[in-house]
């Protein structure tokens, strides 16, 4: 009798398919964090004077470092933050009007959107010259650009905000009405009403909870997006500080080499975060592998 | 009731307003022979820049073309290639180990992926090629495609595989009869998701591209600094256009998760 031995594959078809999985997903993101794991410790690279610490040393006290980590947290929690609100509120509230006509196709319109135009875009109405400046100018409001608000280029990325929040809140609208379907909440908030609950009561209890409870995958998932996002805070971002995406490629794209190491360090430190995410996500009962559920 | 009514649709419009104005401003920016502050209106329209690009030399039209040809192979090398793996993986006994790893890649930011790539790209002679952008976003696309199909490797799925093997049915026969019709609507879905992911890439093409590889997005992104804002519209509303085209068919095609 031959007793099979428990291999990996079972399969030549097996076997390639895995094999192109690891040849594509799995070892090129090996081998990135390897080179610039070792480039950081200066064991390799144009700079390279053998092993050393101190370019962590170096990164780790810079303030912008730092600053940069904070600031990639401050734009993707708060564009979370107003694109939950606003699009729980237009589903929930405007349901309705939004599942036809022209204003149920419009929902769609930011998403055949890239980052890009909407950095452009931003850009072009938020700026002291933009439409929106314009639109001041006219009704007498402001006399000068120099009125207008800082909305892009500006220290509290209102722009970089605004542009993620018009890509992710009609997303999330219609993502949540999809929900709202799926799980029969109208039902659920029916039965709550027939046993007494106000329609307060509903949505804090039942309707917001379930959607979020969900969502939460997906809101993660868009988080990690929005942190790693780079068109939009490039274009409309300042120079200090910087979204990590944006402050890795100036360091890497300086004249000067010695800041090589410290573009991967910020990059091996913003892998580090979002493997850490995606590990608690990965842990979490909400969780499914499938896109389509 | 009547008034609340009302309201809804109010808010409905100011929202579909809100939505709509960016493409009405692209197109008119497009068009404008001069938009200047203070005016809320351009003053004078031209044609000169849409008639331009169609004609011979125009480098637009040639980006056009290229990110037409990188998004068309990356949505089907990565649809095909995803199609298969994810059979294996999904029924593979360390399944949930692969669907983790997938997602990796898939959501880490494109340009620090690019970042910490570079290197390997420069060895195979892959910077500032086309062929290095097509790899550069198969590595994005791909991840996505496998976790997309993971859906469709159920329980129905094998025994109908199964079904098909007691009836005589050989693998490629499997393929051509029962798996390709049966996930004919998820196939498009991930041929366009994919495509799209490729045609919105700016941060990994310009890093793998090293600027060479000049895509709509890049132009975009070169018209801005030129601080030439009627082509950066022009360009702007190219790359709109086959998304707004594929929401016309099918809204699906268009909101899949891609986070």
């Amino acid at each position: 009798m031959k007793i099979s031995e428990l291999t990996l594959f079972n399969n030549k078809a097996e076997t390639a398919g895995i094999g192109l999985f690891l040849l594509l997903a799995v070892l090129p993101l090996v081998l990135g964090v390897l080179y610039a794991l070792l480039y950081s410790l200066g064991l390799i690279g144009l700079i390279s004077d053998g092993f050393t610490f101190s370019h962590w040393q170096r990164a780790l006290s810079d303030q912008e470092f730092w600053l940069s980590i904070l600031y990639t947290f401050y734009i993707a929690l708060t564009t979370i933050a107003i694109s939950i609100t606003s699009a729980l509120a237009a589903s929930l509230y405007i349901n309705k009007p939004l599942q036809k006509g022209i204003a149920g196709f419009s929902a769609y319109i930011p998403l055949a959107f890239p980052a890009i135009v909407v950095a452009f875009l931003a850009f072009q109405l938020g700026s002291q010259s933009g439409f929106f400046a314009r639109l001041f100018f006219q009704f007498g409001i402001i006399t000068d650009t120099a009125a207008f608000p800082e909305m892009v280029n500006d220290p509290f990325g209102i722009g970089i905000i605004a542009a993620h929040t018009f890509m992710a809140m009609p997303f999330f609208t219609l993502y949540f009405m999809s929900l709202y379907d799926q799980e029969n909440i109208s039902e659920l908030s029916q039965v709550a009403q027939t046993l007494g609950a106000s329609r307060t009561a509903q949505l804090r209890r039942i309707i917001v909870p379930i959607i979020l409870k969900r969502a939460f995958p997906t809101l993660t998932l868009y988080t990690i997006f929005v942190m790693g996002s780079y068109e939009i805070p490039l274009i409309l971002g300042r120079q200090t500080p910087q979204m990590m995406s944006v402050l890795v490629i100036r360091k890497l794209r300086r004249f000067s080499l010695s800041t090589i190491p410290e573009a991967y360090i910020t990059a091996l430190v913003f892998i580090a975060i979002i493997l850490t995410i995606l590990y608690l996500l990965f842990k979490s009962r909400t969780f499914s592998y499938d896109l389509d559920r | 009731m009547t008034s609340t009514v009302n309201i809804k649709s109010f808010w409905a419009k100011v929202l579909a307003a809100t939505f709509i104005f960016p493409v009405a401003y692209l197109l008119v920016l497009s068009l404008a022979e001069s938009w200047l502050f203070p005016e809320l209106f351009p003053v004078s329209f031209t044609a000169e820049r849409w008639s331009t690009l169609f004609s011979t030399n125009s480098e637009l039209f040639n980006s056009l073309l290229l990110s037409l040809v990188v998004a068309v192979m990356v949505a089907f090398i990565s649809t095909l290639s995803g199609f298969y793996t994810s059979k294996q993986l999904a029924y593979h006994r360390k399944r949930k180990l692969w669907m983790r790893l997938s997602y990796f890649p898939f959501v880490l930011s494109p340009v620090i992926y690019a970042a910490v790539l570079y290197y390997y790209f420069i060895e195979l002679n892959l910077a500032g090629n086309i062929g290095g952008v097509i790899l550069g976003h198969i590595l994005i696309a791909y991840p996505y495609s496998v976790i997309l199909f993971s859906g469709f490797w159920g329980n129905r799925t094998q025994r109908i595989e199964q079904l098909v093997q007691t009836l005589g049915g050989n693998r490629w026969q499997t393929y051509k009869h029962v798996f390709l019709p049966l996930a004919q609507g998820l196939l498009l879905i991930c041929f366009f998701q994919t495509f799209l992911i490729s045609w919105f890439e700016y941060g990994l093409t310009t890093i793998i591209g090293v600027g060479k590889v000049q895509t709509l997005t890049l132009k975009v992104f070169q018209y801005i600094n030129e601080a030439n804002f009627y082509n950066a519209a022009l360009a702007s509303s190219l790359l709109i256009l086959p998304p707004i085209i594929l929401l016309y068919f099918n809204k699906k095609y268009l909101f899949q998760k891609r986070w």
